[in-house]
């Protein structure tokens, strides 16, 4: 889980989402809170490499979002796959607001 | 094997034997009068160094699997039981450990001398064949090794190397979910390791027994490649001449060997391996063991998880067919000058690949501006390069090369000229 700085947000917005190997965009990626507007500054992903299945690091890489250290697959700050052998973007699990501060993951 | 039998049992008892269960017979005819080539240099000593190694690691594997607990709960526990309150454990431990990478130096120098010499050509491909699949049986048992201690990078060499076969397409995740014995690496994982681990050596006795039976159908290969003619003036028995060259041999590795055990132990390990296993981090920098690092070099060149995957087993797949992709009538690189040439090249571009593998793949060799030439760049070239030497230059050269003259004989190739005949 990752709370986003708007600065992060906007550079996950800020990508021609055809260009990406495994395209979606930021919007597709964070799902909307109890007001029904996107949360975005909430992502969520499974902190699992689509690679080889090692746990990338948070905040590392190109993109500041994660890099995996097993093979250097390169994600951005929406967990997208930018770069390096992985094929698809980090799994955003099934998930739900409960509350504006609560959160049910599975 | 080959040839007649000069067995003549000596006593009573083996005479009874004898016509009972001829096993003084085969060792006599296989270690003792078995005719060797005469001309045979230190690089043919491998094979008895290899057998020592084999020995040295069941032996010590044995001592260990008394002692270690193959449970996620105590396998790192137990290793560290062993290190500190076995009597000797320590040395058992390091000896096991490093009898590991000793074993790799030395099938590494007994392939590429196979390499060299054209040792895999016509009438030896069996033999060669058996070789390979010696040789991928130890990787699997070194990795099914390396999991037991259940450090950080037994860990994620597990996760790393069982997530291959997810790449493979319909199957693979059920294949993967099998593997592991549940959804992730854990205790069965590490349970069935240990199984295989115990297994595996086993098997590799096997497949040597059927090495040697070929190696002694065929005969031994030699440094001048040609066969042999008259055994009286090509050959010497194997007792004495090739057992005391053999043990004088060993007992040069054996130094090697006991430099590492004694004075640099962990030298050839990883020291994240002295962390228990985490399964919610990866350590920053994970690399194989050394033996491993060129095949790893060769997946993390290539963009994409499956063609990664097929070519880094391509790399060792490929072996089984150079028999047939070499098209050279001449045996020994000391008669093609062009192959010779070639063979280093190959020699260096396999310990580039293996220096790739070591290192970080975004880090920078040569730099360009911003940019600049990478470890990637370097992996990709060398791993293009692997390939082009077996499904290029094998097939090219023999056809293109011209040779040098072959010796008549084994026994002309190492008498000085004009006493061969005389």
């Amino acid at each position: 889980m990752r709370h986003r700085t708007e600065e992060e947000i906007a550079t996950a917005n800020a990508v021609d989402v055809s260009a990406l190997p495994d395209p979606q965009t930021d919007d597709q990626r964070v799902i909307a809170g109890p007001s029904g507007e996107l949360e975005r500054q909430w992502l969520v992903v499974i902190g699992i490499c689509t690679h080889l299945g090692c746990v990338p690091l948070s905040y590392k890489g190109e993109y500041d979002g994660y890099f995996c250290p097993c093979h250097g697959s390169v994600y951005d700050t929406s967990g997208r796959i930018r770069k390096g052998p992985a094929p698809l973007n980090l799994e955003v699990p099934p998930y739900a607001f409960l509350s504006d501060t609560r959160i049910k993951i599975g | 094997m080959s040839g007649e039998s000069t067995y003549t049992p000596a006593n009573g008892f083996s005479r009874w034997l004898d016509a009972r269960l001829p096993v003084l017979r085969l060792v006599n005819d296989s270690f003792v009068d078995y005719p060797t080539p005469k001309n045979l240099n230190y690089w043919w000593t491998f094979g008895a160094i290899l057998s020592l190694c084999l020995a040295v690691q069941i032996v010590t594997g044995i001592v260990l699997a008394m002692h270690y607990v193959p449970t996620t709960e105590l396998a790192f526990a137990s290793v560290e039981h062993i290190m500190r309150d076995v009597n000797y454990g320590w040395l058992i431990r390091y000896v096991h450990a490093n009898g590991a990478s000793m074993f790799f130096i030395a099938v590494y120098i007994h392939m590429f001398r196979g390499l060299y010499y054209g040792s895999y050509k016509a009438p030896r491909e069996v033999l060669w064949i058996l070789g390979v699949l010696i040789y991928l049986l130890m990787m699997a048992t070194a990795f099914f090794g390396y999991v037991l201690p259940w450090g950080q990078m037994s860990f994620w060499g597990a996760t790393v190397i069982t997530n291959l076969f997810g790449a493979i397409p319909l199957v693979g995740e059920s294949l993967r979910t099998w593997l592991w014995g549940g959804f992730s690496v854990g205790d069965p994982t590490l349970n069935r390791f240990f199984s295989l681990h115990y297994l595996f050596p086993f098997l590799i006795a096997g497949v040597v027994i059927l090495h040697v039976w070929a190696l002694h159908v065929t005969g031994q290969g030699n440094p001048a490649g040609v066969e042999i003619k008259d055994p009286k003036k090509d050959t010497v028995p194997f007792t004495p001449y090739a057992t005391i060259k053999d043990g004088f041999g060993m007992a040069l590795f054996l130094i090697l060997f006991a430099y590492f055990v004694f004075y640099n132990p962990n030298g050839l390990g990883e020291p994240d391996n002295y962390i228990v296993a985490n399964p919610l981090s990866t350590p920053a920098h994970i690399v194989p063991e050394w033996y491993l690092l060129p095949f790893y070099a060769i997946l993390r060149a290539v963009p994409d998880k499956l063609g990664g995957v097929v070519l880094m087993f391509g790399a060792i797949a490929i072996l089984f067919v150079l028999p047939w992709l070499d098209t050279s009538k001449v045996r020994s690189a000391r008669f093609r000058p062009l192959y010779r040439q070639f063979f280093w090249i190959f020699v260096a571009v396999c310990l580039g690949l293996g220096y790739c593998g070591g290192q970080p793949t975004d880090k920078i060799l040569i730099h360009v501006g911003e940019g600049g030439f990478d470890v990637t760049d370097l992996s990709r070239i060398l791993t293009t390069y692997y390939f082009l030497h077996f499904l290029v230059l094998f097939p090219v050269l023999g056809l293109v090369e011209k040779t040098k003259p072959l010796p008549a004989s084994i026994a002309e190739s190492v008498l000085p000229h004009g006493k061969a005949t005389s």
